[in-house]
């Protein structure tokens, strides 16, 4: 079988992942995604998503669209690019907000250096979003 | 002004971060010099996407415990662009130093999650595509990336992030006629999705 590396975005993370099938169509190997096909379907640890294990192939793939709406990912596919990215779903960003909690986050500083909100912890913080454009 | 505000605050327990949305490295580098705040990159669209945030310069306040207690809001340094945005800027700086200094809030938690800004799942796809355009960018493959780029602009046309962040991507001038004919369009459509908190917005 014809196998190729296809470049997936997941937030920060761009990592190569081992893709079969067709370029519209890339096929994924659950497990180089931390997923396991098992009989009671797609997991995570002690985490399933309900799916007919026969949608797979024999050799454990699954099309990355499909993998995506499984898992509940928003994606964007260009297998003719060899690319692709997962996000999060708009639903749950909105319960994220709305519970109030401020998300964490480590980001690069201009000098490469990781920096994290809870660097600043116990103190009140304002972000300033702002850019050169 | 934000590094003033930092250094007027910062006994009083108060911090703050400037988040980047701008993939160009050189240009946050050369924006930061000289400040002392936290700056950060958030090339990607990631932490601004978490905190719902679609423009620039906007601010959200975290208290000590890890709350959001304000949420994505214009914020203006100063009154230079008071003629557009119509917001005069002392009265967030104000209001921040109330909160920060004696611990009140204009907006409670309910009115917080009013204020609050989820993305659609149309400006959440037009993110992926633009990060799909970063990475075939970095690849140096420009076709694909303008690919992308369009794919995102026509998923968010009124996104800033999207329209305006696009601009320097494309080789565009995001201070040129091609900003001035966003502007343009937004106004004309009644500027839809923009943020529905805006501090300091005159009643006309």
């Amino acid at each position: 079988m014809m196998t190729s590396t296809l470049t997936l975005i997941d937030g920060q993370t761009r990592q190569q992942v081992t893709v079969t099938g067709s370029p519209d169509d890339p096929v994924i190997t659950p497990a180089e995604l931390g997923w396991e096909l098992k009989p009671e379907g797609l997991c995570r640890g002690d985490v399933c998503v309900p799916m007919r294990t026969t949608t797979a192939d024999e050799r454990g793939g699954l099309p990355l669209v499909e993998f995506a709406r499984l898992t509940g990912r928003p994606a964007v596919v260009d297998g003719a690019r060899s690319i692709a990215a997962l996000g999060v779903s708009a639903d749950i960003r909105g319960e994220e907000l709305r519970s109030l909690a401020a998300p964490g986050f480590t980001l690069p500083d201009p000098h490469g250096n990781p920096v994290s909100l809870s660097d600043f912890g116990r103190r009140k913080r304002l972000l300033l979003a702002w850019s050169s454009w | 002004m934000w590094q003033q505000l930092n250094d007027e605050l910062s006994a009083d327990g108060f911090t703050v971060i400037a988040v980047a949305l701008d993939p160009d490295v050189a240009a946050v580098r050369e924006w930061s010099a000289g400040l002392s705040i936290p700056v950060v990159i958030d090339a990607d669209f990631t932490v601004a996407e978490a905190y719902g945030i679609v423009n620039v310069p906007a601010s959200v306040w975290i208290d000590e415990n890890d709350r959001i207690v304000r949420p994505a809001d214009t914020a203006m340094a100063d009154d230079r662009f008071r003629s557009f945005t119509n917001v005069d800027s002392s009265v967030h700086h104000d209001a921040l130093r109330a909160w920060v200094r004696d611990g009140v809030r204009d907006l409670d938690d309910n009115a917080v999650r009013t204020f609050v800004e989820p993305p659609s799942a149309e400006l959440v796809e037009a993110r992926l595509h633009r990060q799909v355009a970063l990475a075939l960018r970095d690849r140096g493959d420009d076709e694909g990336m303008i690919a992308h780029l369009d794919a995102a602009e026509a998923l968010a046309p009124w996104d800033w992030t999207i329209r305006r962040g696009n601009m320097p991507l494309r080789g565009d001038d995001p201070f040129g006629q091609p900003f001035f004919d966003f502007v343009s369009e937004f106004n004309d459509a009644g500027r839809p999705g923009y943020f529905r908190l805006r501090t300091g917005l005159a009643e006309s």
